[in-house]
């Protein structure tokens, strides 16, 4: 092995602990381009390689500090987590609250036979809910890397990964607790039992839909 | 020289910025013309260096880019930034002044 090439092993070695990302090999590559510009220099001044590569290595120094600014950076603000987390507190409190207080104008309205009324404040009230519910995990921060790294990477793509899959959880369950509803809502006033059945069917188109368009945005 | 380099390290980034007020410069570069500067006297640890390189750019006092060389490896070049040019006259004034303060003490 050439004194160029025991260089790079030399350089390789001391930057085992150093974490693995761009900034660490960019640093390493810088080093050893300029340790070998070195070297070079120092054989053509008329040393033996063995000598110039004992002056290279010994001219390196500590490099405990140079590691450590490469670690050197910080995950999310733990106020802002804070902040977030009262937030969808307040939105899914506010968004479940509003399923139960549909039932209310529904059941009130119906005691006067006005049972499209009733429907349609219910519908209004859930409308509300699921926007507010959606909203929250929409707007979900998502994890940023803080370090170009492979491990970043992945806990951003499966940050990503979560994300989407609670948005798809969430708005199935509307679609099936909406389905369910309407099937017993109009069916308790229609007896349009043979016909409404229909509608689980249709909430599992809409499912699919939802699946598929989440599918397209990625 | 033990003595020197104590004293020298905490200027170790004005003379960086002091090598880099005429043309962008890497490493290798660098190291050299301090030590072709002081006639072999004094020389950078590596760490040393990249260290404060790394510290002067996260400070906005450098910008580095990589060289195109067309042969053997590739060289990240330095260069200083207004800031930079600021820091290093605010920095050398400083130094005026306790070196005649402490050349009236000792």
């Amino acid at each position: 092995m050439s004194a160029a090439q025991r260089i790079r092993v030399h350089v390789e070695e001391l930057f085992l602990s150093a974490p693995k990302s761009h900034r660490t090999i960019e640093l390493k590559e810088e080093l050893i381009a300029n340790l070998q510009d070195k070297l070079a220099d120092l054989v053509a001044g008329g040393r033996d390689e063995e000598t110039a590569y004992d002056i290279v290595i010994s001219s390196i120094g500590d490099v405990d500090e140079l590691i450590f600014s490469l670690q050197e950076q910080f995950i999310l603000d733990p106020e802002v987590i804070e902040l977030r987390r009262g937030r969808t507190a307040k939105f899914i409190s506010i968004g479940v609250g509003m399923y139960v207080f549909g039932f209310v104008p529904f059941f009130l309205l119906l005691s006067y036979r006005e049972v499209l009324a009733g429907l349609a404040c219910m519908f209004l009230c859930w409308g509300i809910a699921t926007s507010l519910i959606v909203y929250n995990a929409l707007s979900r921060p998502k994890y940023s890397k803080t370090q170009d790294s492979i491990v970043e990477d992945f806990k951003e793509y499966t940050s990503v990964k979560k994300n989407d899959k609670q948005l798809r959880k969430s708005l199935n369950s509307i679609v099936w607790t909406t389905a369910t509803f309407i099937f017993l809502g109009l069916g308790l006033v229609t007896r349009a039992w043979g016909v409404l059945w229909l509608i689980f069917i249709l909430a599992a188109v809409v499912e699919k839909i939802i699946a598929l368009s989440l599918i397209k945005e990625e | 020289m033990s003595i020197a380099s104590d004293l020298i390290r905490g200027h170790t980034e004005t003379i960086i910025l002091s090598h880099l007020l005429d043309r962008d410069s890497y490493g290798y570069q660098t190291n050299k013309s301090i030590q072709e500067k002081t006639g072999g006297r004094y020389e950078l640890k590596e760490a040393t260096l990249y260290g404060a390189f790394r510290r002067l750019e996260q400070n906005g006092c450098i910008k580095s880019y990589w060289g195109d060389e067309e042969t053997g490896a590739r060289r990240r070049y330095y260069s200083i930034t207004g800031l930079g040019r600021a820091v290093y006259e605010e920095n050398k004034r400083e130094w005026q002044d306790a070196k005649e303060l402490i050349d009236t003490l000792i």
